[in-house]
């Protein structure tokens, strides 16, 4: 759960456009097995928004955890499957991305045990500019596990590089385009989950 | 394959992207000039209101003399008299605070919370401690006890007196001034450095007057202004009223915070005081030296703080608690060990206000300000003689558009997810560049349907 509003909101929109791209070419490109990833990759937009607000904290679990545990290996398998070149990589990317979400379920309730509270604005503050106060304070009440917050800021940190390098493919894949592509869209919304998920990790932390 | 990859790539149409310098140049020069284009209004009306603060304590001292300051004499009335003479004049008042009068050529100032008044406003009665006339009564502003005509340029220069919303004016300054600064930085010295000669980055040009010698004016002096300017800038988001939140999160986040005194009182049997006087005396035989505050406990169960209050070099900042009951001293908190960036923080402030280092610190504030003022008007001034010679427009030509089509993947995607990073944290920043982007987007496209 995201427990700021603001940013709440970013990601959902975020998510939402990603899981709505993924949706729209499951349903109009590509071979059984791309429809399939892009069908996991629609649900998992859709699990990460719902993640995200408060209702859905009493979601059941385990069904989420199996989902994307074979969403994991299914992944894994295509990549075992002998896919070459530079989709290696990305695979294990998505595998791991899955994996990711599955720990994230698992784990989010230990996470989640400390609320966040907002200090009011402080009266005025030693700074002292007439009318002004320095802000308030959000802060997370309680800790997380330690093997918790250890998972999630290495979490954290491969998806935002992963992140970032899909963006940088995206921004040379669309160097030239005077119109969005589809294979440029694509790398935008890896971009987009990928990111989303390094945020949901630090969230964590 | 992955899902991203499905499409082939295009045929060889896409332009290679430039490497280093040549690549990023243009991108800077963009950002730098829209968003000094943009926020420069902003920045010179900052400027000139923060000149006007910056001499606020001399102006108080003119302006306030009677209530300020009573002829030297020999002997005082205890705190506890002038508190109670000055009660007289504020009936409907509560006594949060007594401010002793440090040399025997001030007043004592009692502070009193009245119904009516704003957050952070008090009601403040001055009192001749030598003689227990009451020199006059003012509505002040907070922890510094700001008089009103401080209170009043204070407010123009953080919010132009259009409350919140005006807060956004100061706001987006700030957010944007570190921006300018530092891509004005990396262009100055970037343009220079083929060149290998100091004296053409720190010194101005001579030669005729031109679009090239204000450009060297406006390098040189950016450059020596620069570290005030970040500094200002990073002071300044400290109180503004979205960054400045993320900035109360980052210092609680750090453990940054300004340490507080426990006022707990162990032996407070209820209503029982024993004053101002017996308060400070006990203080001052610990050591804590004028210029202090007494605040009275808040609620039963707390005692009395004393805080220093100097805000000049060296900054005296200790404060010590103590019962009311019993007059002991019962807590004591020194500025010496606050931790370092709570000092930091201190100081900081201090010398944004024109406070820590006297004259010598108005002085430097004034430059660094005329200085921001120069560089936005020369700003402007080469983007005038930048206008082409013939035509219909008015205006001079603009960076060309597209530049971030010639800086590498690489390269421009740590620098969006950072953008979008700081966006978030100083959300005027972000929102104001997003509609910069937006804004963009739309003229692009528009130019491209009149060309077609």
């Amino acid at each position: 759960m995201i427990g700021e509003l603001g940013l709440r909101w970013i990601f959902t929109l975020a998510f939402a456009a990603a899981g709505a791209f993924c949706l729209y070419r499951c349903v109009r490109h590509g071979t059984v097995a791309h429809r399939v990833c892009d069908a996991l990759h629609a649900l998992m937009c859709a699990a990460m928004v719902a993640m995200a607000w408060p209702a859905a904290m009493n979601v059941a679990r385990v069904p989420q955890i199996l989902f994307f545990a074979v969403a994991a290996l299914w992944f894994a398998g295509m990549l075992v499957a002998g896919r070459g070149g530079s989709g290696r990589l990305s695979l294990g990317h998505h595998a791991l991305m899955m994996a990711g979400m599955a720990w994230m379920v698992l784990v989010m309730p230990l996470a989640m045990s400390g609320t966040m509270t907002s200090a009011p604005a402080s009266a005025p503050a030693s700074g002292d500019h007439a009318g002004m106060t320095m802000g308030a304070a959000t802060t997370m009440m309680g800790d997380a596990p330690a093997h918790v917050t250890i998972v999630a800021a290495v979490l954290a940190v491969v998806f935002l590089v992963a992140g970032t390098a899909w963006m940088a493919r995206a921004i040379d894949a669309g160097r030239g385009d005077s119109t969005l592509r589809l294979r440029t869209a694509g790398l935008v919304a890896n971009a987009v989950m990928s990111l989303g998920m390094a945020l949901m990790a630090a969230v964590l932390v | 394959m992955s899902i991203a990859e499905r499409e082939a790539p295009p045929a060889a149409t896409t332009p290679a992207p430039a490497a280093g310098w040549a690549a990023i140049r243009p991108l800077l020069l963009r950002l730098h000039f829209y968003a000094g284009v943009f926020v420069g209004p902003f920045l010179v009306v900052a400027a000139l209101t923060g000149i006007a603060y910056i001499y606020t304590p001399q102006l108080e001292q003119v302006i306030y003399d009677h209530e300020l300051h009573v002829p030297a004499a020999p002997g005082a009335l205890s705190l506890d008299r002038q508190a109670e003479l000055a009660r007289a004049q504020a009936p409907d008042g509560e006594i949060t605070a007594v401010r002793p009068a440090p040399t025997a050529t001030d007043t004592t100032q009692v502070i009193f919370d009245r119904p009516g008044l704003a957050p952070g406003y008090h009601h403040t009665v001055f009192v001749d401690p030598h003689t227990g006339e009451v020199r006059g009564a003012l509505e002040t502003y907070g922890s510094g006890q700001s008089l009103p005509v401080r209170g009043w340029i204070s407010t123009l220069h953080s919010s132009l007196h259009l409350g919140d919303f005006g807060r956004l004016y100061s706001e987006l300054a700030a957010s944007w001034l570190w921006v300018i600064v530092l891509a004005g930085l990396v262009l100055w010295i970037g343009r220079r450095r083929r060149e290998r000669r100091a004296r053409s980055v720190l010194l101005p040009a001579g030669g005729p007057p031109g679009r090239r010698r204000l450009l060297s004016w406006h390098g040189a002096a950016g450059l020596w202004a620069a570290a005030g300017l970040l500094f200002l800038s990073a002071t300044g988001l400290t109180w503004s009223l979205y960054a400045g939140e993320s900035v109360s999160d980052l210092r609680s986040a750090l453990d940054w915070k300004t340490p507080s005194i426990s006022a707990a009182a162990t032996s407070s049997p209820a209503g029982a005081d024993v004053g101002f006087q017996a308060v400070r005396d006990a203080t001052a035989r610990a050591g804590l030296t004028d210029p202090v505050e007494l605040r009275v406990p808040g609620k039963p169960g707390k005692g009395y703080v004393v805080q220093q209050i100097q805000r000049s070099w060296p900054e005296k900042q200790d404060s010590m608690a103590v019962d009311p009951a019993t007059g002991q001293i019962t807590n004591t908190l020194r500025f010496d060990d606050y931790p370092l960036a709570a000092k930091l923080s201190r100081w900081g402030i201090d010398a944004h206000m024109g406070l820590l280092f006297g004259v010598a610190n108005q002085i430097v504030l004034t430059a660094l300000a005329a200085g921001l003022i120069c560089l936005v008007v020369w700003g402007y001034r080469m983007w005038w003689q930048r206008r082409p010679a013939r035509g219909e427009t008015r205006f001079g030509r603009r960076p060309v558009r597209g530049a971030w089509r010639r800086v590498p993947g690489r390269v421009l995607a740590p620098v969006l997810v950072g953008a979008a990073v700081l966006g978030y944290f100083l959300p005027v920043l972000g929102v104001s560049l997003l509609g910069f982007l937006v804004l963009d987007v739309v003229l692009g496209w528009r130019k491209r349907e009149v060309a077609a």
